[in-house]
């Protein structure tokens, strides 16, 4: 339901001019709720950045949510990250 | 349209915590896209992990049926000690381990550093994610912290759920 919630604080914000990028973990619940753009991350509720202490995994996560926001061209853009856990 | 696992998913919250419950259905997006450089930009963290400080906050009411769609307010040098958790609907290991997860301060502060970015926004906003009724996120909370963004010249935002 996390999932749903960012979405909804994304839209609320961008309805006001702040661009926004969201990383989530639930593909089928982001389809829903739409929030401008989002990388999807195949890592557990919980962790949407990756494994703790592994700041390299973090900030590849971060890099490329960082890329989407830039990039995106249609809102509600779903990017699938390949960024695999490390542990 | 759900697929059968969002149905799934809604009858399992629906018979366990809120028979209300409903997914929200969005047909489109909003749409601000960028209109700097990132190495220009003030980029804000916001969070609905449900971190607060123990010194100043109250918690989330992380155990009320219906959530709790309130925010708080943290600045980004606040020390990690000073941080809790109060939602009761994830495993908490990750963020209690490192807060990196929730608030990603010190790789925004390299990104600063490195150019990649133009500003970190020096407040976190952190909410908690439990909203089976989101209502009062969409009218009042959410477009709140919107505002204060806004008036504060904030131009982006970076968001992780948990």
């Amino acid at each position: 339901m996390c999932q749903q919630s960012v979405g909804l604080i994304a839209r609320a914000l961008e309805e006001q001019g702040i661009a926004t990028v969201c990383v989530v973990m639930n593909r089928d619940i982001v389809e829903n709720v739409k929030p401008p753009r989002a990388l999807f991350v195949r890592f557990p509720y919980g962790a949407p950045l990756g494994p703790a202490d592994d700041g390299v995994t973090q900030m590849a996560v971060i890099r490329a949510a960082l890329d989407l926001l830039v990039s995106a061209t249609q809102p509600g853009i779903i990017v699938v990250s390949d960024i695999e856990w490390s542990e | 349209m759900q697929n059968t696992r969002l149905e799934a998913a809604q009858a399992r919250i629906r018979e366990g915590w809120y028979p209300g419950f409903v997914w929200v259905a969005n047909e489109s997006a909003p749409w601000a896209p960028l209109t700097k450089p990132l190495s220009e930009t003030t980029v804000a963290l916001v969070s609905t992990c449900g971190l607060y400080r123990s010194d100043v906050h109250v918690p989330f009411a992380a155990w009320q049926d219906l959530g709790d769609p309130s925010f708080r307010v943290i600045r980004d040098d606040t020390p990690p000690e000073r941080l809790r958790i109060a939602h009761a609907h994830y495993d908490h290991h990750h963020v209690a381990t490192d807060h990196e997860f929730a608030f990603p301060v010190i790789h925004f502060h390299q990104l600063v550093k490195d150019g990649v970015v133009g500003r970190g926004y020096p407040w976190l906003f952190s909410f908690m994610g439990y909203l089976p009724e989101p209502r009062q996120l969409v009218t009042e909370t959410a477009p709140e912290v919107a505002r204060i963004l806004r008036e504060d010249g904030v131009d982006a935002a970076f968001l992780t759920p948990c």
